[in-house]
């Protein structure tokens, strides 16, 4: 595939030297580029067609599909149910989110135990899940994987009972429930 | 300074960095298209119906490409590509830094810091811009793969 510059043609497929104007060696390069994305992309398909890893070409990226999806054998809890479970003193709340959202608010009474965190805090999870509290993890957002996350750690590490409230943290502030700051 | 950014043995260095840290990336992603698309996802940047596509064909790109860096072989276009690529990559970044969301989980962070992942990916990125963009000007193809094909040229 010639590319054309100052009268003169040359084949990305050669290397012709030092001697090429800015605008050549450019030219070349752009040609070599775009061979190399289409090669990549055609052995992208033909593999995927091949062996086929379970992605499809096309899914469904709405938030409450991609949280449905997150919530995949965990159990949910209500807004409702955890607002009388905290009434009910039994509520463990685990604020899955960074420790900066976690400063600035978060539901009563509640740990930060972000997921890559989550193995540090299991033994004393496990304790309180094992004198009656309930654990019920939260993140902020339909579609956020972090509570998923840690539930699933929690449960993997065999800790019981670990519901996850969707949503957690603004379906709360919004119902106009208690809050705390850090330090209050 | 000028001879040591402009060294052929930087540039060689720096291409065989590059293309190895392509390879492996491509090659991890494509044994897991659908943690990839959900990486993608947590951008918040694409269409839906755009991460499947991209999350099935990137790696291979990206595999290709540091193929094509590792061996020598059409270096100008490869070093481009990287540079193409890590620009889009560098702009996805700054539009999430100033969004303040954390890239890592697609979530928003009320924490006025932001996040530190997504600031350290964007020095990562722009780190190994630097070096694409050294390779595109200043290799010279040093790998017998090169003398090769000219011998069978000439």
């Amino acid at each position: 595939m010639p590319v054309g510059g100052k009268g003169r043609e040359f084949n990305p497929m050669k290397h012709p030297g030092t001697s090429l104007s800015r605008m050549d060696r450019l030219g070349r390069a752009l040609v070599q580029a775009l061979f190399l994305l289409a090669l990549g992309l055609a052995l992208g398909a033909s593999f995927h067609e091949i062996g086929g890893r379970n992605l499809p070409w096309l899914a469904s990226w709405s938030k409450e599909e991609v949280g449905a999806r997150h919530l995949e054998g965990l159990e949910e809890i209500s807004l409702q149910e955890a607002w009388e479970t905290h009434r009910a003193g039994k509520a463990l709340f685990l604020d899955a989110r960074d420790p900066g959202s976690f400063q600035a608010g978060h539901l009563p009474g509640a740990i930060n135990v972000p997921p890559s965190e989550a193995q540090g805090f299991s033994e004393e999870i496990r304790a309180l899940a094992q004198a009656g509290m309930i654990p019920i993890a939260y993140c902020d957002g339909v579609d956020c994987p972090l509570s998923a996350e840690l539930a699933r750690h929690l449960k993997e590490t065999g800790i019981e009972g670990v519901r996850v409230l969707v949503n957690g943290w603004s379906r709360w502030r919004d119902s106009a429930y208690p809050v705390e700051e850090t330090g209050s | 300074m000028r001879r040591v950014v402009s060294s052929q043995w930087l540039s060689l260095l720096f291409r065989l960095v590059l293309g190895a840290i392509f390879l492996y990336a491509g090659v991890v992603k494509s044994q897991d298209p659908a943690g990839f698309a959900q990486a993608i996802y947590n951008y918040r940047i694409l269409p839906g119906w755009a991460i499947n596509p991209l999350a099935i064909l990137l790696p291979w790109v990206e595999m290709v490409m540091g193929a094509a860096l590792v061996v020598g072989l059409w270096v100008p276009g490869a070093s481009l590509l990287a540079c193409g690529m890590l620009g889009l990559f560098a702009l996805a970044l700054c539009v999430n830094l100033a969004r303040g969301l954390d890239i890592d989980c697609g979530c928003f962070s009320t924490a006025s810091t932001g996040s530190g992942s997504t600031t350290w990916y964007f020095l990562r990125d722009i780190l190994l811009m630097a070096m694409a963009i050294q390779v595109f000007f200043f290799d010279r193809q040093w790998v017998p793969l090169r003398r090769f094909f000219s011998r069978r040229e000439n």
